[in-house]
């Protein structure tokens, strides 16, 4: 076969070319041309992967603008696709079906595990209870360093997934005895119907609502999602906005939008800032960071600095230096952060919360278990100072 | 020196710069694009097919070109350019990617950068070959006589250079060194060509040019010129990272990396570990001693670099034998890990022990209560053989009844991928065929511990207590973070799929399919729907049914070449010996490997004397080539042996590997391994020049043949190196590969027998 090619090829190399000739070739590599293109094409569509369980879990999305019979604009967070029919957005999850977009994860998780609620991490949320952690797959971000990227940076179609319908989640949760139902590992805003809706349904029955995320949302629907929810940890994953750009896909002034709002709504909020060696790392933007969370936010918001492991894309780059952590929470210490937290990194013994007033530990952990509880009313049982969280 | 010894020894210059400059690449790449088997088979097609393309289309340009001698002479003044640019090309690729620090990646911009950064050298030394036998070819009056000379003075350029490289230079200097060596060896060889050129204009200033280009070389050579351009080259390559040091082993390439207290330890571009690293280094042995009533004498395979030994160093033991295939990794944490960190490697209780692992277990050399295996995972056919049934065998054999094993690999915590899962659940069974016990502690990383007969818990309660019991400080392993880790709902979670179902195949020596599972989840890294299409696609069935195909067709192909039939074929066949030869490689050396051990100098050999082979096939048949009457029946016979030789191999290896004899044994390793190349090599250099006879047939236009034939020669091998190490291999094991290579001979064979029934 080779040889015929080579001696072909050759042989056109030689000769004059007829004008028949040259037609006849250009039709000939035209079609080779647009058969390779048709089999790249073909092999690069998604394709229904998924072994076992349902694909896909359709349900009108709450927030896009229809441009026309084909054509609607998602309003679901600041990418804003503008998407045909057929074609799917950044997020991986949404995807317009005769001129109106749907979610195609409504009610379709791929990860559901019981967790403490330290594992978020909330620390001034009921501490030492469950939280009930679901995710579907998609996310809107693309963290290069992403723990979950099995799923987060998968379309639904590509993982196993199972149906669990709002009311089948909250009773779940109920039965493993959960305080809380967690909507995390992935990105909780592309889940967005799922959320709100399951959301309504756990506060009637008394459970909580924390979503973990990336914070890349618009405003109106933020504002709506923020009448459901409790509570929520926000990954704040620099303050370098080429960093947060070229590394996550993300944009600082949107976190610091929507930091904002879920304060001026009531949420309660805690910031999560792993840090990245080499790629966030820097001292001045961490003072920077914690000086705005400080004036805008208060001196009372909890911030978790946690350490990067090889993950994922990252994966040829080292863990955090634990000095590094170390003196990221000095930092914000100096700049008046009355909590400030290193998760996951025991032999630092930072995880324990401190009373700002009289400096006593008034919830004392190891790890994600809490040893002691010294909350009484959320007050620090030893001075009587007002300890900020959602106690009870 | 007269013309025809600089054309010798300009020919021996090439075939050994090729060589040598090969190996640095292949090492080079494997560092910028972290050594699997599916991106070193990218490396080496890329390589191979521009080497193709340069002999083959370019060569046909080396009948028409007038000023040969002086077009080769501006060929090896280019090539001296080309090496150290290259370098610097290959370690400054991903910054040209846009690839954030520690960042890895994906095949299709792998692909593209080394097929862009290979272009210049490769193609220069595919032409410099047709270059060559034409050049030669004016100097004698038989042109296939001449193919077969240039073809055996390459082959005798390519061994030297690659015993010299392999067992010397890689040793003792740097790549930046040896390419640097490389040029100036080219430009003197350009200055003794162009002195055998006829007068032109500018003949002179070139000549003084080329001469002060050696003198300042070697001057700046001297003055450590060479040490310069390795510092800046690794800068280039190591961007955003601190690098303390960076050194060549025969093994691969080490580099440790700084940043405040901490060490990283990096092989081939890939983070090994971390010091310190407090988290894995409890992990990884405590899970395994916990599991152990009273141990007494450990064994651990790799990874004590990492802090292992510390947290061993805990527990009241006997002994601790610590088996480090790279004595560079220790030199190399000795000298940068701070004082604190490395002492352990001084400690009297530590036996360290420079050997393969595979090696050392096999010889049983005592009993131990458990042994720890720090490799990662089995992303390379190397480390994938401490992940076999047959390797789980050998280990058995080592282990006290009551003892453990235990290893980790990468995993994902609240979520297993298909792809991932298939990983895991392949090296599950594989441990399950041999130990009744197999528990798989869940986490961003697992944690499997294997066992005759220990009972393994995974009750933390008991696990705790036993901590508790023993006195043993650990930060992390202790109740709290043992009673999240192991959740009844984790366990459930990690158990319930790895156990279930689906087509997944055990891990074996001679089908080691697990470092495939590894690498298509790698793959997953990347959203790269094509690539994991394909690599989906591939399974036995598949493999042979395209192999079938392509069979056919080369069966159509001839029945339609009518009077040219047995000139095609005769090239045709020099392609499909091409992918056979490489084939026999692969396989011979990760026989050896699984077999023997790794024994670098000994795989060496393997290679070396295939070279050796190649060159006495074509010096036997360069003497005898003219006389020879029926051309069409010696190259039959030479392809009938091409054909049965690949249904003896899998003979030979299940041989030697189910024997028990010592005799027997020892003539494997010593005689019959270094062997055996020799005759695929002899075959080949017969075949060589024959098929250029054959096609030529008394035609003027020999550059061009000879540049086609190598070229296809080349691209042969450029498929079979990316097919079979990549897909072959693992899917189809070494045996059906073997058979596989034996059915496209065959199929070509049958194509030789037609043309000589239709010539008489």
């Amino acid at each position: 076969m080779n040889i015929k090619l080579v001696e072909k090829l050759e042989r056109i190399w030689h000769e004059k070319l007829t004008r028949r000739d040259f037609i006849k070739k250009c039709v000939a590599a035209g079609t080779c041309l647009g058969a390779s293109l048709y089999l790249f094409d073909a092999l690069s569509r998604y394709e229904a992967y998924a072994a076992i369980g349902e694909k896909r879990g359709m349900k009108e999305a709450m927030f896009y603008e229809k441009i026309n019979e084909k054509t609607v604009r998602c309003q679901l967070c600041s990418e804003g696709c503008l998407l045909t029919n057929g074609q799917r957005g950044f997020c991986r999850v949404r995807e317009p079906v005769d001129g109106k977009l749907y979610s195609f994860v409504y009610e379709l998780v791929c990860a559901m595990h019981v967790d403490p609620i330290e594992k978020k991490p909330l620390f001034h949320v009921l501490p030492g209870t469950k939280a009930f952690s679901i995710a579907t797959a998609g996310c809107n971000s693309r963290c290069k360093y992403c723990q979950n990227w099995t799923i987060s940076q998968r379309p639904p179609e590509q993982t196993n997934n199972r149906r669990l319908t709002n009311q089948d989640l909250v009773t779940t949760a109920l039965m493993n005895n959960c305080a809380s139902i967690a909507y995390t590992y992935t990105e909780p805003i592309v889940f967005y119907e799922y959320t709100v809706e399951a959301s309504r349904l756990a506060r009637e029955k008394g459970i909580k609502n924390i979503i973990v995320t990336g914070g890349k949302i618009n405003p109106q629907p933020l504002r709506k999602m923020c009448k459901v929810i409790d509570a929520a940890n926000v990954d704040l994953k620099g303050f370098d906005p080429k960093f947060l750009k070229e590394v996550c896909a993300q944009n600082l002034d949107n976190i610091l939008k929507t930091l904002t709002i879920l304060k001026e709504e009531g949420v309660w909020v805690e910031i999560t800032n792993l840090i990245v060696p080499t790629l966030n790392d820097n001292m001045n933007d961490i003072r920077r960071m914690v000086r705005w969370v400080r004036s805008n936010l208060g001196p009372h918001v909890p911030i978790h600095f946690s350490r990067f492991w090889p993950q994922y894309k990252l994966r040829s780059l080292y863990p955090t230096p634990v000095e590094t952590l170390k003196k990221a929470r000095e930092i914000a210490l100096e700049e008046g952060l009355s909590y400030v937290y290193i998760g996951n990194v025991p032999e630092i013994g930072s995880e324990s919360t401190v009373c700002p007033e009289c400096k006593k530990v008034v919830i004392k952990r190891i790890g994600y278990k809490v040893l002691e509880n010294n909350i009484v009313d959320g007050k620090c049982k030893f001075c009587g100072y007002k300890i900020e969280g959602i106690w009870k | 020196m007269n013309f025809k010894k600089t054309i010798i020894l300009s020919m021996v210059l090439a075939g050994a710069s090729a060589m040598v400059s090969q190996i640095v690449f292949m090492r080079e790449f494997l560092v910028v694009f972290y050594g699997n088997e599916v991106s070193i088979g990218l490396i080496l097609a890329s390589w191979l097919i521009w080497g193709a393309f340069g002999s083959a289309f370019l060569g046909r340009y080396s009948d028409r070109i007038q000023r040969r001698v002086g077009v080769f002479a501006a060929c090896q003044l280019a090539l001296s350019f080309i090496f150290p640019l290259t370098l610097l090309a290959a370690r400054a690729a991903k910054n040209f990617m846009g690839i954030t620090t520690g960042e890895i990646i994906g095949y299709p911009p792998m692909m593209l950068s080394t097929f862009i950064v290979l272009c210049l050298p490769c193609m220069t030394m595919g032409f410099m070959f047709s270059m060559a036998c034409r050049i030669y070819r004016d100097l004698t009056d038989s042109s296939e006589e001449s193919i077969a000379r240039v073809y055996v003075m390459e082959a005798v350029g390519a061994l030297l250079g690659g015993l010299l490289a392999s067992y010397f230079m890689i040793r003792y200097m740097s790549a930046a060194t040896i390419l640097l060596i490389l040029s100036l060896l080219n430009l003197s060889a350009s200055f003794l060509m162009q002195r055998h050129l006829k007068t032109i204009k500018g003949k002179k200033i070139i000549a003084a040019f080329t001469v002060l280009l050696v003198v300042f070389g070697t001057v700046a050579l001297l003055f450590g010129g060479g040490s310069r351009f390795r510092d800046f080259s690794l800068r280039q390559l190591w961007t955003g990272f601190e690098v303390l040091g960076s050194k060549n082993s025969i093994y691969g390439n080490i580099t440790v990396t700084e940043r405040g207290e901490q060490r990283s330890f990096y092989e081939n571009g890939l983070h090994l570990y971390t010091v310190p690293d407090q988290l894995s280094a409890e992990e990884s042995v405590h899970y395994a001693l916990l599991q152990v009533e009273s141990p007494e004498k450990v064994l651990l395979i790799g990874g004590g670099v990492g802090g292992l030994l510390e947290e061993l160093l805990k527990y009241p033991l006997k002994r601790i034998d610590y088996v480090e295939l790279d004595s560079t990794i220790i030199t190399m944490a000795k000298k940068y890990l701070q004082n604190k960190d490395s002492k352990v490697l001084n400690d009297p209780e530590v036996k360290i022990i420079n050997e393969d692992g595979r090696f050392f277990v096999k010889k049983k050399p005592d009993m131990y209560d458990c042994v720890i295996i720090g490799l990662g995972d089995p992303y390379t056919a190397q480390i994938n053989r401490f992940y076999t049934v047959e390797f789980f065998r050998e280990l058995k054999n080592i282990l006290n009844e009551t003892g453990v094993a235990s290893f980790a690999l990468t995993s994902s915590e609240n979520y297993l991928s298909e792809e991932l899962r298939e990983y895991l659940r392949s090296i599950y069974l594989s441990a399950l065929k041999v130990f009744p016990e197999v528990l798989v502690i869940p986490g961003d990383t697992a944690y499997f511990i294997l066992s005759e007969k220990a009972p393994l818990t995974y009750d933390t309660d008991i696990l705790a207590e036993r901590m508790r019991g023993r006195g043993i400080n650990a930060i992390y392993v202790q109740d709290y973070y043992l009673r999240s880790k192991l959740s009844e709902e984790r366990m459930e979670y990690i158990t319930s799929e790895i156990g279930r179902g689906g087509d997944v195949r055990v891990n074996r020596d001679f089908r080691p399919v697990s470092y495939y599972y590894a690498t298509v989840f790698w793959g997953t890294q990347y959203d790269s729907p094509v690539f994991r299409k394909i690599l989906h696609a591939v399974k036995p069935e598949n493999v042979w049914l395209s192999a079938c195909l392509f069979c056919i067709a080369i069966l159509i192909f001839g029945f339609f070449s009518g009077k040219r039939l047995g000139k095609r074929t005769a090239l045709l066949a020099i392609m499909t010996t091409g992918f056979a030869e490489i084939i026999f490689q692969i396989t011979a050396i990760l026989s050896f490997q699984v077999i023997y051990g790794f024994v670098f100098y000994k795989l060496g050999i393997i290679v070396t004397s295939f070279m050796v082979g190649l060159a006495l096939g074509g010096w036997l048949i360069a003497r005898r080539i003219a006389g020879i009457k029926d051309d069409m029946k010696v190259f039959s016979w030479t392809q009938v042996s091409i054909c049965l030789y690949p249904l003896l191999l899998p003979l030979a290896f299940l041989w030697l590997s189910g024997t028990k004899s010592d005799t027997v044994s020892w003539l494997g390793s010593n005689v019959f391994f270094p062997f055996l190349p020799i005759i695929a090599g002899i075959i080949g250099g017969i075949q060589f020049p024959l098929a250029n006879k054959i096609y030529l047939e008394n035609r003027e236009e020999m550059g061009r043949v000879a540049g086609l034939s190598y070229g296809l020669d080349l691209f042969g091998a450029c498929l079979g190196a990316l097919l079979a190490a990549a897909f072959l291999v693992p899917i189809l094991g070494i045996f059906q590969t073997c058979f596989l290579a034996a059915l496209v001979n065959v199929t070509v064979l049958a194509l030789l027998l037609l043309a000589s029934g239709r010539k008489t």
